[in-house]
This record gives C-alpha cells, structure tokens and sequence, in this order.
C-alpha cells in the first residue's frame, strides 16, 4: 500500500509512477501472456523484479519533493530498462548475445544486437530484495567455488548454474572485467557454452599509449567476431549517433555533479548513483539514457535554482568509495533520516569524464575513444586499477563535494579495493579526513547484516563525528526479513 | 613415508631457502652484482639476467606473522601476498636493486603498489620498481604490447645500472637460460621411471633454489647433484604417485609433508614448479618478441582467459608422463582465480575417474595435522580404488 506523503503533489507522484511501473510490466506481459508465464517457470529469477515498487517505496521512506520525482523517475526508467532485457529471455535468446558487463555496449546498438548482460539480473533482484540472493549463491558454492569469492560475479555464477540464464545464444561476449572474480566467472560461463566466444582483454596501464593500441585493436577483433557469428553489420553511422549523445550525456552528468556539489545540494544519495550506473554500463548513448537524463536535468536544475535540497535535514556531506550494499536497498534512505547524511558521489559514479568526450570525427577516433573509456571505467580504473589513479581520485571527489568525512563500503570479496584500505586510513589521518570503513559483503546479508552495517556506521558517528542521530529509533531496529 | 638415501649435493640447494639473502646472494653481492626481484612466472628470467644483474624470485617464507600487511592490506587478501610485504616491510628484500613485478593478480599486484607507496629501499638511490602489464590474451596486439613493456623493463637495467640490455646481451642471456634448463629437465625426468631417483621434495627444493639465486653460481652443484641422483637406487616404496596442481607453493616442507604419509610427489603444476617452466626459449630472432610469446604461449595460470582447455589437456598430458595415480589440487585462500579454476577443473578430473583431493591453504604451512589427514585419506582412497580395480575381474572368493 502507498502511505500518505503529507501533500497531495507527492502522493500524485507516488501513484502516478507506481502505476506507471505496472503498467510497463503488464505491457510486456499482456504482448503475449503464455510467452510471459513460460519464461516465469522457466527462468523464475525475473520474479523478483516484480517487485520494484516496493523497492521505490524503500528507496523513498520519508523523500518529497524533487527527490521523490528522481528516484521514482530512475526507478521507471529502470523498470523499462529492465524489460528490454527481459524481452529477449521471453521472445527467445536464439537471436542474442551473452555478454558480460563491462564490455564497450556501444557496439551492439551500433550493430543493432539483442543483448542479455549475464550479471544483470542477480544483482537486480538482490536490490529488490536481498533474501533472493541466498538460493543463487548457494547454488554456486555447493558446485564448489569458495564462499569468499565476490558475490557480484558469484550470484551470475550461480544463476548460470541453477539453469536460470538462457544459453541458446548466438555467441558469448566476455572479458576479465570487473574483477578476477569476474575473470574467473566468464571462464566458468565459456567452459558451459556451446557457442563461439571472443573474450576482450582490457590493460592494466590503459594510459600507455601501447596498451590503449592493443585495447583499440581488441575492440576492432570483437566488432569482426559479432559481424561473423550474428550476421549483423557494423554501422559506423549509428554508432556515432550513439557516441554523440553519450558526449551530451557526459555534459549533463559533469553539470549534476555541480549541483551535487554546490552548498544546497539539488540531488544525493542513490539518485546520483543509479542514473549513472544504468547509463554508462548497460545503456550508454542509447536514446531512453539521453531522454532519462534530459528529464532528470530539468527537475535537478529546478531545485538548484530554487535552493530545494535533497535532504530535508541535511547535517553532513559524505562521499563514498567501493560499490554500494547492493543487499541493503535502504541503505542511502537510512542514512538520511537517521543521521542526515547526504552521499554527494560515489566510486561507481566517480571518473574524469571532463577528460573522456569522444571524437567522433572519424572510425579511428571512435574506437579510441571508446576504448580509453572503457578503460577508465570505475571498476576497471579505480577498483582494480592502478595506485596512481586509486587514491588521488578519492582525494579529489573528498574536496570536489566537500565532504565532511569519508565512506568506504568495504565489500569483503573486492580484493582491490579492500587491499587500499590500510593505505587510505593512512592518507586520510594525514589529510585529516575522518573515514568510516563499514565492512559487508555487496550481495550476501549473512555475512554481515544490515543492522551490522548501520552498527559500524553509528559506531564511527558516534565515536568520531560525536553526532547525534536525528532519530534514535532508527540505530537499531530488526528488518533482517524485510525486502 | 619414503625412505631414501640423503644426497649431500641436496645440501647447498636446501641452504638456500631460509631467508631471501641467501648465501649465494649475498657472495653475489658482494662481487658487485646486483638482485631484481621479481613475483610472478611471466617476469622472465632472462630479463633480469643481463650484464650483472640476477632475479630473486620473491619468496616469504620466513615472514612469521603478517600483522603489518594485513593492517595495510585487510585479511582478506592471499597471505603470499601479505607474507611478500610483511617481509618487504621489514628489510627482508633490503638488499634488492629493484623489483619489476607483473600485474597477474591483484593480490601481488597490490602488494607491490605498497613497496612502492610506502617507499621501500628508496634510500636507495638506484632502487626502482616497474610494472609489466601483463595480458590475458596472446594475440598478436597483446603480444606486441608485452614486448614492448620487456624492452621498457630492460631499459630500466640500463639507466639505473647502466647495463647493457641490447638484443645481444639478452640472447646471450636466454641461451645460459636455456642451457640451465636443459639441466634441470635431465634432473626432472629422472621422476618419470617407475622407481624414480630423485623425491618430490627434492626436486622441488632444487626447482626453488634456482630462482631464489644467481643460477651461474648453481651450475656445477646442479650437475653434481643430477649425477649423484643417478647413481642412486630409485625410491621403491611409495604408495602412490601424485601431481601437485595449483597456485604458488614455494616452500618444499608442504611436499616432504605430502610424502611423509606415503605420496610421492611425480609431477608439480604449480607457481615455482617445473610445469610449466623448464621449455626452451627460442634463440633466433628477436629475443624480446621471442620472450614475450615464450611466456604468454606457456603461462599455464588461470588468468590467461583463453587457455582453460589447453590446461586441462596440459594436466592430462603430464598425468601420463609422470604416470600419476592421483592429484592434489592445492588452492590459496582468497584467490578468485583458482576457485573459479577448481569450480570447474574438479568436476572434469572426477568425472574421468582420476582421484583428486581439493586444499584450499594458506602460504605459510600450518594445520600440518588436517593437513596430514587428508593426504593419508586421499592415499587410502587411491589404493582402495586400485584394489577395486584389482578385484573387479576377479570371480573367485577371497578367503
């Protein structure tokens, strides 16, 4: 049930994009119900996402105004997002590509493929509600890879291997993104495909002029392997469509962070990260991202102007590095109520995108571009990248949003990042930055629990920023069986 | 356990594993020589044999705890990786004029970007440290870009030691490389014969000396010891043959362990084994190109994403040669990459009836007692199955 906002206007807003949720989900269920019903059966981790309305009624737990609008906004544009994807699992995966996340999604709009992104769904249903990750990740481990392993590769690992991801596909496009997990996860994946695979080998140290060459040519190797096994043509006409509106995209994205950034922030928390996470790895450039953000832009540049902030109770500015809890959908939510933080950036958002416009002019310059691009991408750049971009990056989006202290959500199963985390406590004590590392796992809430998360939170606001909670009643409260 | 006769050939060999500085260390050292370190299969040799230079293959053994690095690091990073900088960390690799690490996993990777973060040796005037970006791919992009980063590697010999890093000096290099080798594979085939000459211990001491020293220094205790090995009886009295299959395992304590309980280890696909490691180097040519598609053609490690099959054919294949009975498929804790290896690579060995035992360890031998338990566990099921197989023609009864 929809609870009573307190107006009219935002009560309007709760209903209208709840309703139009459904909708979009009825679309595609009443363009051929029988089709619909089967894939349920047969692939029952789509159930899940049936249930995004309840995540933007977690999302949204006390939000009105213009921060109400984006997040159910970036939920809609999700949900349709989403149903792409879900169009080829029901229709038929025969025409598609298996692919991995991380790998340069431009090409296949540019070449007009159906896509099913292998870490999508896992991932998804975990945020829609953390007790569905349980079935996939044990699945995995009792085919025997360590528990220890990232759940972010592990949960598509075990989706695969429940016979929950349709391998009837044309090819498989892999990578040794976004970690070694992942690496190891594709290698698993091409070992139980029956289809040509072509994997993308993306450098260490892309800022080397001979290792971006080797990328570009990699890329080149992929286009030529989809072109062969898809009969699909590469149309260097579209793909610089795509290109130029993901440039405009990047303009609209640097002029967000201002407004993130200014005294009065317009927009924070997963509002900043959602947008960005959907546009630059599954979608980026396509048309739905240009007009999602054009949307956004208008209503962000609103509460700007008029100095409406994101939080009502704004008491502290934060930034945070590593990928979010993904198993504690209210995370950002909790923190605005109960201690008034407002998370201005994160790592997954967080990257030199002023330096990252791409010269569409000729072929050869797309390909270089796009391939310093996906090179520079976050897991790709900060998680699992080099030293010299790792820490300065974070130094750089503390003082760029003015943060009071620093975050760090430290999953357990990223290797890279979370063997930065002596390095960073260091840095930060001589920087002066007071930092809160929580330690949790990205998917798995046995290891450690959402109150655990908000333990280790409150623990450091308490200790260190000698705060007080602005609700006493949210330090500790039991929602271990909620969505 | 296996009884044989002690070689004392074997001796200079096992000194030289207690300590980073070791005694042929440091007589190098001493003659003005200088010691690169390096961490991974694809940092090759010979690169870092030119001129005065040597390779010491970093190795922790000695590290104890790993309270520093793991504050630095988390726990839940490989412990070799945490061992190398705990030790780094405290002086261990003092004597070092530089270290050109690989990027194969993130774990030394990252253990590496510390030494450099946190300054070690940089009192140092000609310390340096340089990464090689390492592919996963052997195309012929990928291969072009690894040559490249050889070259720029031994251009930092040049300009910090002046050494001469020409075409010349590295074939020079490859070929003594090559020669070593050839010693080493005469000493690793003594392993095949049915009552082989030479322990998995020992030979795996001998495998981890050689790149924890200068390898000209080791030449002539090498050909000594192959001859000793020779005249010797062969080891008779094993219960079974075993190939060790896994990640990095540089301390042969784990392999006398193995054999104490009756295995005799044959055959060692692992980081610091012979499988791969003892193949000849192409001398004509461009010896850098020639270095790069030698290491990336026989990287056998599961972060070379196309070669999934070739390993498997790889494990069969030296199954066969050395005749094993069984695997021990050896694991670190928190490698991502060799649990998604054994996710995968188990079930095959299972499926075609080759027994195999799974450990999942740290670096530093502990829980010798599970350790112990399971190794004889693991023997008692091969001869069971071999008694199966023994009995399954036979119609007769027992007693």
């Amino acid at each position: 049930m929809l609870k009573y906002r307190g107006n009219i206007k935002d009560q309007w807003i709760d209903f209208k994009y709840w309703g139009m949720n459904w909708l979009s989900i009825l679309g595609l269920v009443a363009s051929n119900p029988c089709k619909v019903i089967t894939s349920l059966f047969k692939y029952p981790v789509i159930y899940h996402l049936l249930k995004v309305n309840h995540l933007a009624k977690t999302l949204n737990v006390d939000r009105n105004g213009t921060a109400l609008l984006l997040s159910e906004i970036n939920l809609h544009y999700f949900t349709k997002g989403v149903l792409r994807q879900l169009q080829t699992f029901v229709y038929g995966a025969q025409d598609s590509i298996l692919e991995n996340s991380m790998i340069p999604t431009e090409i296949y709009q540019a070449m007009d493929l159906k896509v099913i992104c292998a870490e999508l769904l896992g991932n998804l249903d975990t945020f829609c509600d953390h007790r569905s990750a349980a079935a996939y990740l044990d699945a995995i481990e009792n085919n025997g890879l360590p528990s220890d392993t990232c759940s972010y590769t592990r949960i598509s690992a075990g989706v695969f291997a429940s016979g929950e991801m349709p391998r009837n596909v044309k090819a498989f496009v892999t990578n040794n993104l976004p970690c070694e997990g992942g690496l190891g996860s594709n290698v698993y994946y091409a070992d139980n495909l029956d289809v040509p695979i072509y994997r993308l080998d993306s450098p260490y140290y892309f800022k080397k002029e001979d290792s971006l060459d080797a990328f570009v040519e990699d890329i080149r190797g992929m286009i030529s392997f989809l072109e062969e096994h898809t009969g699909h043509r590469m149309n260097w006409n579209k793909l610089r469509e795509v290109l130029e509106r993901e440039n405009r995209i990047d303009e609209l994205e640097l002029e967000r962070w201002d407004m993130a950034a200014s005294e009065i922030p317009a927009l924070a928390s997963e509002n900043i990260w959602m947008q960005h996470w959907w546009h630059y790895n599954l979608e980026p450039g396509h048309p739905e991202s240009l007009k999602w953000y054009n949307e956004q832009h208008e209503h962000i540049k609103k509460a700007y102007e008029s100095k409406e902030p994101a939080l009502k109770n704004l008491r502290y500015r934060t930034v945070m590095w590593n990928t979010p809890p993904l198993m504690f959908s209210g995370f950002w939510s909790w923190l605005e109520r109960c201690w008034g933080i407002a998370m201005l950036n994160d790592m997954m958002t967080y990257g030199h995108f002023e330096d990252m416009f791409i010269d569409t002019n000729t072929n050869e310059t797309m390909l270089k571009g796009l391939a310093g691009r996906w090179c520079s991408h976050t897991m790709s750049r900060h998680t699992r990248g080099a030293v010299e971009d790792f820490l300065p990056d974070i130094w750089q989006m503390v003082e760029r949003f003015q943060a009071d202290f620093f975050l760090v959500a430290g999953h357990i199963g990223c290797r890279s990042s979370v063997a930065m985390t002596g390095l960073m406590k260091e840095e930060c004590r001589k920087r002066d930055i007071p930092i809160c590392i929580f330690d949790y796992e990205l998917l798995d809430s046995r290891v450690c629990s959402r109150q655990g998360i908000r333990d280790q939170i409150n623990h450091f606001m308490f200790n260190v920023m000698k705060a007080k909670p602005l609700d006493e009643n949210l330090l500790v409260f039991d929602d271990a069986a909620a969505w | 356990m296996i009884i044989m006769m002690k070689l004392k050939e074997m001796e200079i060999f096992e000194a030289l594993l207690d300590k980073p500085e070791n005694e042929l260390v440091e007589k190098a050292l001493r003659e003005g020589r200088i010691a690169i370190g390096y961490n991974c299969y694809l940092v090759p040799e010979s690169l870092l044999s030119m001129g005065n230079a040597f390779p010491v293959r970093l190795r922790a053994q000695d590290a104890g705890g790993t309270e520093l690095a793991t504050h630095y690091m988390s726990p839940f990073i490989c412990s070799y990786a945490r061992s190398i900088l705990e030790s780094a960390l405290d002086g261990a690799y003092n004597f070092l004029g530089g270290l050109v690490f690989a990027t194969s996993c993130i774990h030394i990777t990252r253990g590496c970007h510390h030494i450099q973060e946190l300054k070690v040796n940089a009192d140092k005037q000609s310390f340096f440290t340089f990464a090689i970006d390492t592919p996963r791919k052997t195309s012929n992009n990928w291969l072009r870009m690894m040559t490249k980063h050889l070259r720029s590697a031994a251009h930092m010999l040049t300009v910090h030691y002046g050494i001469n890093t020409s075409d010349e000096a590295l074939a020079k290099a490859i070929r003594e490389h090559n020669a070593f080798n050839s010693l080493l594979r005469r000493l690793s085939e003594l392993r095949k014969a049915d009552e082989p000459k030479i322990s998995g211990t020992e030979f795996h001491t001998v495998m981890v000396a050689s790149k924890t020293a200068p390898r000209d220094m080791l030449v002539q205790s090498l050909k000594q010891l192959i001859a000793a090995a020779e005249r010797r009886a062969g080891i008779k009295d094993y219960r079974a043959r075993l190939m060790v299959v896994g990640s990095i395992f540089d301390n042969p304590k784990f392999t006398e362990l193995i054999e104490e309980q009756g295995g005799l280890v044959v055959a060692d696909r692992y980081c610091f084994g012979s499988l791969p490691g003892l193949e000849e180097i192409r001398e004509d040519g461009d010896p850098y190109e020639n270095l790069a598609r030698h290491y990336l053609g026989t990287c056998e490690c599961p972060r070379m994403m196309e070669k999934l099959r070739e390993r498997e054919r790889s494990v069969k294949k030296w199954e066969e040669e050395f005749k094993a009975d069984g695997i021990i498929f050896e694991t670190m804790k928190f490698c991502d990459l060799w649990g998604y290896e054994a996710l995968s690579g188990v079930p095959k060995l299972r499926n075609r009836n080759m027994p195999v035992v799974r450990i999942e360890r740290e670096y530093a031998l502990t829980g010798e007692g599970q350790l112990k338990t399971r190794v004889q566990a693991f023997i008692e099921l091969i001869e069971s199955k071999r008694l199966n197989k023994a009995l399954a023609g036979y119609r007769g009864t027992v007693c």
